[in-house]
């Protein structure tokens, strides 16, 4: 009876063992012919205005052995940390408030969609004037960087949830907590944590900003401090390549929620 | 026989685009008996679904009541579930736990699973399913409220010929079981004579009942019958299909 042509999906990704290390070793490769190309230019040209592959690696190292790269990987980690986790605290419920009850997002979408093309970098005054040169300050940054992106997916996620999802709770008495805990928010997850991919990576772009100003410490303050301290441009060059790398792992540990079993449907056709 | 659904008099206005209201469902009376299964068959535009809707608590009528097992509908309740065209399963969760967000006796979720055929999917999500077996689970879904009364709505138009054979067959079979009242909106007259006990074929511009059919035939139906095609033809005759 079950022989309605059903079939579990199938994988997609069922090629030979060989073809899976071509894409595994093609970015791969790619990146060494990048650095090659990279050494080969400033050999080729002469040029001191971009340090040399060797020389950034080295300005790594040397940081490592002074023991500030952990301290300021740390520093900015723990200031993005504060801040997406403040935005996710906030922008969250109010999200799922926003969509379900209209009239309130009617009332406050002119307030939001004023504040949300205002780039976090010009709040920078009022932020030192509020907060000092603290951690503050550039928590305060990226709480305002993260906070829009998360309340307008979610309200707008929740406003779009299929009416027949709805009835069908209505139908069957699922109402209150239970209502918001097993339809609402499951219905809205697939695009809440596409909105926390994108949310973390506007975080990671503005600490780092936020550090060239407003603190002294982390990889923003690396990168000013080594150009003001000795125009030490290896060491620039080293913290933006750190960011680089962190913002990546920060993007594949996010991604991770996107294989939750329960959040398949959603992100298919993505 | 008691009636299970009594329609008294219900008329539905929408508003129209040019501000006048667009009248859907015009002065609606029906009775359907309890354990009887009734289909509503119309062309597109004749307010069969907004029927059902008004039936089923979803939407109001402008005027006149909707009253099922002795109580005005006022809303949608659990001892009568709706079946939704597209599956309205909750993609978030598998098989299992829709039938258990749905279940009024927790202890009976596999009977359920096994009444619509589902037996070693249940740990499945709705998208890794077909759209029959989705359709499926939505039925296991609704058995799982043990309701008296199941409403249908167009729940097999999507699929292939021979999935809709099938799973006709099986809601049969279930409806007999389980001695529920279905209220089963198709445009498919075919559908309809193998299901209904009674086919109400409705017109439309505004939505109003034109005739109510019996199907004079024991189940499963004999569709070479004498009496099967003759009461074919006449819905067929009374929707001007002839």
């Amino acid at each position: 009876m079950t022989s309605d042509g059903a079939v579990l999906s199938p994988r997609l990704n069922t090629k030979l063992g060989g073809l899976r290390w071509a894409s595994t070793a093609r970015p791969v490769v790619a990146l060494i012919l990048f650095g090659v190309a990279w050494e080969a230019g400033i050999r080729w040209s002469g040029t001191t205005l971009l340090p040399s592959p060797y020389a950034v690696a080295a300005a790594i190292v040397e940081l490592i052995q002074q023991g500030v790269l952990a301290k300021y990987i740390v520093a900015s980690l723990f200031r993005t940390t504060w801040g997406f986790g403040l935005a996710l605290l906030v922008g969250l419920p109010l999200g799922l408030f926003l969509g379900w009850f209209r009239p309130a997002a009617e009332a406050l979408n002119p307030v939001i969609q004023i504040l949300r093309p205002i780039s976090p970098i010009a709040w920078i005054p009022l932020a030192i004037l509020w907060f000092g040169i603290t951690d503050a300050a550039p928590i305060f940054l990226i709480f305002l960087a993260s906070v829009f992106p998360i309340t307008v997916s979610t309200s707008a996620a929740v406003h779009g949830i299929p009416r027949i999802y709805l009835r069908a709770a209505q139908n069957f008495g699922v109402s209150g907590w239970r209502l918001w805990t097993r339809v609402i928010f499951p219905a809205c997850l697939p695009q809440i944590i596409t909105s926390l991919r994108i949310a973390l990576g506007v975080a990671w772009l503005v600490v780092v900003a936020a550090e060239m100003i407003a603190v002294n410490s982390g990889l923003g303050y690396l990168i000013i401090d080594a150009r003001n301290a000795g125009k030490r441009y290896d060491l620039v060059v080293a913290g933006m390549l750190m960011i680089g790398f962190i913002g990546l792992i920060l993007d594949t540990l996010i991604r991770r929620l996107e294989h939750l079993p329960m959040v398949q449907w959603g992100l298919q056709n993505r | 026989m008691k009636p299970a659904i009594q329609m008294k008099e219900v008329t539905v206005d929408f508003p129209g685009p040019d501000g006048q209201p667009f009248r859907a469902l015009e002065g609606i009376s029906l009775d359907v008996a309890e354990r009887e299964f009734v289909c509503l068959v119309g062309p597109s535009g004749c307010g069969k679904s907004t029927l059902l809707n008004v039936v089923a608590g979803f939407e109001r009528p402008t005027h006149g009541k909707v009253i099922v097992e002795g109580d005005l509908v006022k809303g949608p309740d659990p001892r009568r579930i709706f079946v939704f065209q597209e599956s309205a399963v909750f993609p978030w969760m598998t098989v299992l736990q829709n039938v258990a967000l749905a279940a009024k006796d927790p202890s009976k979720l596999q009977d359920h699973i096994s009444m619509v055929g589902l037996e070693g999917f249940e740990q499945a999500y709705p998208h890794q399913l077909s759209g029959g077996m989705r359709q499926r689970a939505e039925i296991a879904r609704a058995l799982a409220a043990e309701p008296d009364v199941i409403y249908m709505d167009e729940p097999f138009s999507a699929l292939d010929y021979f999935t809709k054979l099938r799973l006709r067959r099986d809601l049969l079979r279930i409806w007999q079981e389980k001695e529920m009242t279905i209220l089963f909106v198709t445009h498919d007259v075919e559908e309809a004579m193998q299901l209904a006990d009674r086919i109400v074929v409705m017109g439309r511009a505004p939505g109003r009942i034109l005739e109510v059919v019996e199907v004079p035939l024991e189940r499963p139906r004999n569709i070479d019958a004498p009496i099967y095609l003759e009461t074919r033809d006449h819905l067929l005759d009374v929707l001007g299909l002839s």
